[in-house]
């Protein structure tokens, strides 16, 4: 049978996407579609669907990109050219899969859901009536050992956030900040911290402050996703994180560590834009 | 830029090429290859050497081990040089083809085999690196390939650009595997509009108009018989 249907990047049917944004508010736009008065893009791309939001005042250039922890959904801060943006981005193929066919054949709209995730959570807010996982359920979906990563002589303990209003996966990079560590070794932890969560779609860096002291975490927070994303959606997300945590923790070890001498850490590190020719 | 200053190496023989009978391996295990004596040989040789900060010298030396290890299985990979002083800095010869062409207008012709020089700094362990800071291609001279600097053009080091931007902590053995389809044109980056990557524009243009000879090799960096 021919395929007539309209070609799309997306992987998903274009007319049918258009269809399903513009009732919420998108108009189309080349290469994707804007949502003008919240100042959102969304540009569903082959591999990730991507949500960027304009810069305010909060967001401003020589604002931090790390927030603390805990913020609901994926939404993180990344440099864009010269400035901040804010992002929120989700693999493709969670959408254009059965995913999508079970919902809709329950009447329910995938693709309407995440969006609503995206604008709820670009607010501060959880979706009404959204309910994390049952604990029975969420262990169903992996092994518990595959919250303790080792690489080499560096082990990292994460843990799985399941309260009513929470549902995130947490791993600590650096447990606790010593209290000698001076701020040009901060700084460069700063720095290593941002690059991953520019670098590495879902993950999101932080510093945690708790009444012990103050730990670098890399977390995925999954607060408010759509029930029909739960499973894949963690599963993607814990291997990402574990990733991010292995390919980290030796460098972020290493700056943390104020008994190690280093004069390249004594002082801050350079921050200058580093693309183009030699 | 000249990533491998006059100074003399800690070790430079040129190491024996792999011989049959290795047992299984593939490139995430390298850290478990046991290394036959002649390349351990050379390990023992270059760590006294080894300074800098703890976790440095620890990275420094795990990673002469991997890259030791990936000439032992490898039949492509030489070793020429190695030196963990202060910076990781290893010379090496990669049999693989090579593009080339004699002044501006001569016929593209193809070399067997380059000669790699590769600088890990400390600060590439820690940060992002610009995706030319690693490697330089000491020979043959006249390399005609986009992401290559021009040896006819000042100052005459034949860079190899990797991106635009290299992530902290990228292990030194995926720079090698890295370069092998770069420079094999496995994977090739010669969009003029954007200005990282592309060191040579004339090759750009070239390669554009001449996509038939892309890729000069479809092999992978290990035969299957390595691989196995």
């Amino acid at each position: 049978m021919m395929n007539t249907r309209i070609w799309s990047t997306a992987g998903r049917p274009a007319a049918e996407l258009a269809e399903v944004l513009h009732s919420l508010g998108f108009t189309s736009a080349a290469g994707g579609y804007e949502l003008v008065s919240e100042g959102l893009r969304l540009e569903p791309g082959r591999s990730w669907w991507t949500l960027r939001q304009r810069v305010g005042d909060e967001d401003s250039p020589g604002a931090e990109l790390l927030m603390s922890p805990g913020h609901p959904g994926l939404w993180k801060r990344v440099r864009f050219g010269d400035g901040i943006e804010r992002l929120f981005a989700l693999p493709a193929r969670l959408l254009r899969t059965e995913n999508a066919e079970q919902e809709e054949r329950e009447g329910e709209n995938l693709i309407g859901q995440t969006i609503q995730w995206a604008l709820e959570t670009a607010k501060g807010r959880v979706p009404e009536g959204w309910a994390p996982p049952e604990p029975g359920l969420l262990d169903s979906w992996f092994g518990r050992e595959q919250l303790t990563v080792v690489n080499g002589g560096f082990l990292r303990q994460g843990d799985v956030i399941t309260e009513p209003t929470q549902f995130a996966l947490r791993f600590p990079i650096v447990p606790m900040l010593p209290p000698g560590l001076t701020p040009a070794r901060r700084a460069w932890l700063r720095v290593l911290l941002e690059e991953a969560q520019n670098r590495w779609h879902l993950i999101r860096c932080g510093w945690l402050e708790t009444p012990d002291g103050i730990s670098a975490v890399l977390e995925v927070d999954l607060t408010g996703v759509p029930r029909a994303l739960h499973e894949d959606l963690f599963v993607t997300s814990l291997e990402a994180v574990r990733w991010a945590v292995h390919w980290l923790g030796e460098p972020a070890d290493w700056l943390a560590d104020v008994t190690v001498a280093s004069g390249l850490l004594a002082v801050c590190p350079s921050e200058k834009p580093t693309k183009g020719v030699p | 830029m000249n990533p491998l200053p006059s100074r003399s190496p800690k070790a430079s023989p040129a190491l024996p090429q792999a011989r049959g009978g290795e047992s299984a391996h593939n490139l995430s295990t390298l850290h478990e290859v046991e290394l036959r004596p002649e390349y351990r040989r050379i390990l023992e040789q270059v760590a006294p050497g080894a300074a800098g900060p703890e976790p440095w010298r620890r990275r420094k030396l795990a990673a002469a081990h991997e890259l030791l290890a990936l000439a032992q299985i490898s039949q492509r990979l030489l070793i020429q040089m190695l030196d963990l002083t202060e910076a990781f800095r290893t010379a090496f010869t990669l049999q693989m083809p090579v593009p080339c062409r004699d002044g501006e207008t001569g016929p593209l012709r193809v070399a067997p085999a380059a000669v790699l020089g590769l600088t890990y700094r400390q600060e590439a362990m820690l940060s992002a690196q610009p995706g030319y800071s690693f490697i330089e291609i000491l020979g043959p001279r006249n390399v005609f390939h986009a992401n290559v600097a021009s040896s006819s053009q000042p100052p005459g080091a034949q860079l190899l650009c990797l991106g635009p931007k290299l992530p902290p902590n990228i292990q030194l053995v995926d720079l090698v595997l890295m370069a092998y389809t770069a420079i094999s044109l496995q994977t090739i980056q010669f969009s003029l509009v954007d200005p990282a990557g592309v060191l040579n524009p004339a090759a750009a243009r070239w390669f554009q108009a001449n996509p038939s000879h892309i890729p000069l090799t479809r092999d992978p960096f290990l035969s299957p018989k390595e691989a196995a």
